[in-house]
C-alpha cells in the first residue's frame, strides 16, 4: 500500500508547487497589468485635456478641464488650483466631497514651500507621514496627496494640489512623474490663454493711448500753451494777474504728470509687468504716514477727520509697501475731493475673522448712483456726480486701487447713496 | 401588442444630486412619452446617497423605486465608474412589486424571509425576482434560502450584492426615496413576463482537491484539519495573504473556493473569501456545505468573456421558451472579481454580451459582492430542475422581452 501511496503524494506535490507557480505568475502580472493599465490611462487623460483646452478656453475652463480630469477620470477623491501668491486664491476647488479646512490649507507651511521652492510635495501615505504633512491631508480630507508648484520660465500661477482619500489606494512612485507632467502642461495651457490675452491687451492698449492723450492731454495743454503766449506776448499789464495765471498753468501741469503717472501704471497692470516687492510691515504705520500730508487738505476744506490709528498699535501684514501706500492716498484723497466743507471722512482699520484686516474710508460726500457704483473701478470711468461738480480726475485711480488690492489677495467693495456718502470696505489677507 | 419597453440613463456628475437627476431625466427622456413603471438605480458610494437617490426621484417622482450602490456600474454601451446608473421600465403586461428585508447583520435567514413575504402579500402570482442584498453584513446563502421559505425552492432569483467601490466596508440598499445598510431589497414580476437568466463564470480550478473538515455557516475553520488560510498561504505566500495592509477580499476575491455541487453540473459553485480572522478562519460571502470536497480556482480573461457569452445566450434560450420574440432589456450582475480579472478588457466583456444579446437591447447592471441565480440549470434545455443559490466570481444576465 505505501509503494502505491508514495507516487501519488509527489504526483499531488508537484501539482501543489506548479499551482503556486502558477498563481505567483498570475499575481504578479495582475499587478503589471494594472500599472500600465493605470499609465495608459493617465495619458489618455492627459491628451484628451490637451486637445480640449488647445480650441481658445479660458482660464476657468482650462482650470475646471484639469481638476476635473483628476478627479472624474483619473483616481482622485479632491482637486484643488490656488492660483497667485501665498495665501493664494482659490481658482477652483473639485471633488466629491468639500474640503474641511480650506481656509488653513491656503495658510499652510508646506504649501507655501511648495510655491516659493517651486519643488513638488508628495505624501504618498498620511499614516506614516511626518505631522506636517499629515496635518495637511488631514485639513484636505485625504490620504494620500500631491502638491505641484504651476510655474512655466520665471512666472508662477500658484500650485494644483490632488488628494486621494482611500484606506488602501495611494499615490505610487510612478504617479509623481505624472503629476509633474500634468501640472507642467496645466501652466503652459495658462500660460497661453495668457500671452493670447495680453497680446490683445496691447493692442487695445495702444489704441486707447492715442485717444486718451489726444482727449485728456490735448486741453490741458493748449489751456498752458494759451497763458505761456500771453505770457510772451506780454498781455498781462498786472503782475498779480499774470501770477494767477501761471498758477493756473503749473496746476494743470501738475494735473498731467499724475495723468501721466496713472496712464503708465494703469498700462503696467494691464501689461502684467507692474512690479512688486513684499515685506512685511505694520500697516497702522503706513496709514498715519500717509494722513500726514492728507490731514493739511482736511483742514483747508475744514473737513472733520476721524480715525482710530492715531493711537497706534500694531496690524502687521505681507504686501508691497508703497502699492499700499498708493491705495489708501487714493481713497482719502478722493474722499476729501467729493466731501464738501463742513463734511466728515472716517477711516477705520479693524482686523477681522480668517486672518483678514479691514479697512474702511467713509465719507459724507456727493455720493453716486447704483449704476456709477458698477462702473466705479473699470479704467477712465468718472461718476456723473463728479462731471457734474467739475471734479478733477483721469478715471484712473480706482483702477490701480482694485488691481492692487487683487494682487495683495485682498478685495474692495464700495456703497453708496446720492447726496448722502460712500463708503469703501478693503480686505486684505494679515501677514503670518 | 404587448410591450416591455425600457431606457437606461447614466451621469458622472460630481454633485450627487445633479448625478442622480441627470441619469433619471436621461431615462425619462428614451422612454418617449411612455409611463414608467418601475426605477432601478446603481449608484457608486463617490455620492452622497441620500441626495443621489433624492436627486433621481425628482424625475422620477413616486415610481416604485428599488437599487443599491456597486462597485462599478454598467450600461448599454459598457462598464463605468465613478456613475449613477438609472433604468425605466415601462411594460403593459408585467406588474413590478417591490420589497425589502432588513437587519441582515442580526438575522439573513429571517431578512431574506421578510423581504419574501412582503412581496407575497402583493400577489401570489409572482414569476421572477429581482433581489438585491447587502453582500457585507451576512451570509449570502441564508438570504436565499429565507426567500426560499416563503416562494419554494424551484422559484427563480436572479440579483447581486450591493458593492462599496472594492472598499469591503459598507453598501447601500435603495427602497423608493430610502437608503438602507444590512437590507435586502428587490422586485417581484408578474403577469405575462417573457424572461431569461443566464449565468457562468468561467473560473477554473487549479492546485489539488481539499476537503473542507469544519465549518460554521459561512466561516471555514479548517481545511483538512488545518487552518482554513493554509489553502491560500500555501499558494500566495505568507506576505501576499497579509491582512494588515489590505482586506483579504481585495486579494484573494480573484481566487475563490469552488465547490464541487454535483457530477452533472457544468461548473463550480464559487465562494468568495471576505475576510479572515487570526485562527485562520475564513469567513465567505455565503455557506459552504461541511465535508465540501473545494479546490482553489483561477480566472483568465479569455475564460471569462467566453463565460459571459454563454450566459448571454443561456438567456436569450430562456426569453424564447417563454414565448419571447425579442429581447428588449437585460439586467446584468457582475462580479467585482471579473472586472478585476478582466481590468481594461471588462468592456469587452460586456460588448460580447451585447453582440450575443443584439445591438437594440437595453442593458443596466453593477459590478456585485455576489450574485443570486438559478444554478444547475446549465444544460442548454434549461431543465426546470433547479433552484437558485448565492454565487461569485458570476455574471449573472437578467434579460426581458416582449
Amino acid at each position: 500500500m505505501k509503494q502505491v501511496m508514495e507516487p501519488i503524494t509527489d504526483v499531488l506535490q508537484e501539482q501543489q508547487r506548479i499551482a503556486s507557480l502558477l498563481i505567483q505568475k498570475d499575481l504578479a502580472l495582475a499587478e503589471t497589468n494594472d500599472r500600465l493599465n493605470q499609465q495608459v490611462n493617465q495619458l489618455r487623460v492627459l491628451q484628451t485635456i490637451i486637445n480640449q483646452t488647445r480650441c481658445c478656453y479660458g482660464q476657468p475652463e482650462i482650470l475646471e478641464a484639469f481638476a476635473k480630469g483628476l478627479v472624474v477620470d483619473l483616481n482622485f477623491s479632491i482637486a484643488l488650483i490656488l492660483l497667485n501668491r501665498p495665501p493664494f486664491k482659490v481658482g477652483i476647488e473639485y471633488g466629491y466631497q468639500s474640503i474641511p479646512a480650506l481656509a488653513k490649507v491656503r495658510q499652510h507651511t508646506l504649501v507655501k514651500q511648495v510655491y516659493h521652492s517651486n519643488t513638488a510635495l508628495f505624501v504618498l501615505n498620511s499614516v506614516v507621514a511626518v505631522p506636517a504633512q499629515k496635518q495637511l491631508a488631514e485639513l484636505l480630507g485625504v490620504t494620500s496627496l500631491a502638491v505641484l508648484p504651476l510655474m512655466v520660465r520665471d512666472k508662477k500661477y500658484g500650485v494644483l494640489i490632488g488628494g486621494i482619500n482611500h484606506p488602501y489606494e495611494h499615490l505610487s512612485l510612478a504617479d509623481m512623474e505624472f503629476l509633474q507632467v500634468y501640472a507642467n502642461s496645466m501652466t503652459i495651457a495658462l500660460e497661453s490663454i495668457a500671452m493670447e490675452d495680453r497680446q490683445k491687451h496691447i493692442d487695445a492698449l495702444k489704441s486707447e493711448f492715442v485717444s486718451v492723450a489726444s482727449h485728456q492731454l490735448r486741453t490741458p495743454l493748449s489751456v498752458i500753451k494759451w497763458i505761456l503766449k500771453m505770457v510772451l506776448d506780454g498781455d498781462f499789464t498786472k503782475p498779480e494777474e499774470q501770477r494767477s495765471f501761471l498758477t493756473k498753468a503749473f496746476h494743470t501741469n501738475e494735473h498731467m504728470i499724475k495723468l501721466v503717472n496713472d496712464l503708465l501704471d494703469a498700462s503696467s497692470i494691464e501689461e502684467g509687468k507692474m512690479e512688486y516687492s513684499y515685506s512685511d510691515f505694520n500697516l497702522v504705520e503706513l496709514v498715519n504716514e500717509v494722513l500726514v500730508d492728507l490731514k493739511l487738505l482736511c483742514e483747508r476744506k475744514q473737513i472733520k477727520l476721524h480715525t482710530n490709528t492715531e493711537q497706534g498699535g500694531v496690524i502687521m501684514i505681507n504686501a508691497d509697501r508703497k502699492k499700499i501706500a498708493i491705495v489708501f492716498t487714493n481713497l482719502i484723497s478722493n474722499a476729501i475731493k467729493f466731501t464738501p466743507a463742513n463734511g466728515k471722512i472716517s477711516l477705520l482699520i479693524n482686523k477681522k475673522a480668517q486672518q483678514t484686516v479691514e479697512i474702511r474710508v467713509q465719507d459724507t460726500g456727493i455720493g453716486m448712483t447704483r449704476e456709477d457704483q458698477d462702473k466705479l473701478f473699470t479704467k477712465f470711468f468718472r461718476s456723473e456726480q463728479s462731471k457734474k461738480t467739475q471734479t478733477e480726475g483721469s478715471g484712473l485711480g480706482l483702477f490701480i486701487v482694485k488691481n492692487i488690492m487683487e494682487q495683495h489677495n485682498g478685495d474692495i467693495k464700495v456703497a453708496s447713496t446720492l447726496g448722502e456718502g460712500t463708503t469703501f470696505t478693503c480686505r486684505l489677507p494679515l501677514g503670518s | 401588442m404587448a410591450y416591455f419597453f425600457s431606457s437606461v440613463g447614466h451621469s458622472k456628475n460630481i454633485n450627487a444630486h445633479r448625478a442622480g437627476q441627470q441619469a433619471a431625466q436621461e431615462a425619462l427622456t428614451g422612454l418617449h412619452g411612455k409611463t414608467a413603471n418601475l426605477v432601478i438605480v446603481f449608484s457608486s458610494v463617490v455620492f452622497n446617497q441620500v441626495a443621489m437617490l433624492a436627486g433621481v426621484r425628482s424625475v422620477t417622482g413616486e415610481v416604485p423605486l428599488v437599487g443599491c450602490s456597486s462597485a462599478g456600474e454598467i450600461i448599454t454601451t459598457g462598464p463605468s465608474n465613478k456613475s449613477v446608473v438609472v433604468m425605466l421600465l415601462a411594460a403593459d403586461t408585467v406588474t413590478f412589486n417591490i420589497g425589502a428585508g432588513l437587519a441582515i447583520e442580526k438575522n439573513a435567514f429571517l431578512a431574506g424571509k421578510q423581504f419574501a413575504e412582503s412581496l407575497i402579500q402583493q400577489t401570489t402570482q409572482g414569476k421572477v425576482a429581482m433581489v438585491l442584498p447587502d453582500g457585507l453584513k451576512g451570509d449570502g446563502a441564508d438570504i436565499v434560502r429565507g426567500v426560499q421559505t416563503v416562494f419554494g425552492t424551484q422559484f427563480l432569483m436572479a440579483g447581486g450584492a450591493a458593492g462599496d467601490d472594492f472598499l469591503f466596508k459598507e453598501t447601500y440598499q435603495y427602497f423608493n426615496q430610502q437608503v438602507h445598510s444590512g437590507a435586502v431589497v428587490g422586485t417581484l414580476m408578474s403577469g405575462d413576463v417573457k424572461f431569461g437568466i443566464g449565468v457562468r463564470h468561467g473560473w477554473k480550478p487549479i492546485g489539488r482537491l481539499h476537503r473542507v473538515t469544519k465549518v460554521q455557516g459561512a466561516t471555514i475553520l479548517e481545511i483538512d484539519d488545518q487552518p482554513a488560510i493554509n489553502i491560500y498561504e500555501e499558494l500566495f505566500g505568507k506576505q501576499v495573504v497579509d491582512i494588515t495592509t489590505s482586506p483579504f477580499a481585495r486579494i484573494a476575491i480573484t481566487y475563490p473556493l469552488g465547490i464541487k455541487v454535483n457530477d452533472t453540473a457544468q461548473e463550480y459553485l464559487l465562494r468568495a473569501p471576505f475576510s479572515v480572522d487570526n485562527k485562520g478562519a475564513i469567513t465567505c460571502a455565503a455557506t459552504v456545505p461541511k465535508q465540501a470536497e473545494i479546490r482553489l480556482m483561477i480566472g483568465g480573461k479569455d475564460e471569462a468573456i467566453a463565460a459571459a457569452r454563454l450566459a448571454a445566450q443561456q438567456c436569450l434560450v430562456g426569453i424564447q421558451q417563454r414565448g419571447g420574440k425579442k429581447i428588449t432589456t437585460a439586467i446584468i450582475f457582475n462580479c467585482i472579481a471579473r472586472n478585476k480579472v478582466l481590468a481594461q478588457d471588462a468592456k469587452v466583456e460586456i460588448a460580447a454580451i451585447r453582440e450575443v444579446l443584439g445591438r437594440d437591447v437595453q442593458m443596466i447592471g453593477f459590478y456585485t459582492y455576489g450574485e443570486q441565480a438559478p444554478i444547475d440549470f446549465c444544460d442548454e434545455q434549461q431543465s426546470l430542475a433547479r433552484h437558485s443559490e448565492f454565487c461569485n466570481e458570476t455574471v449573472v444576465i437578467l434579460g426581458f422581452g416582449e
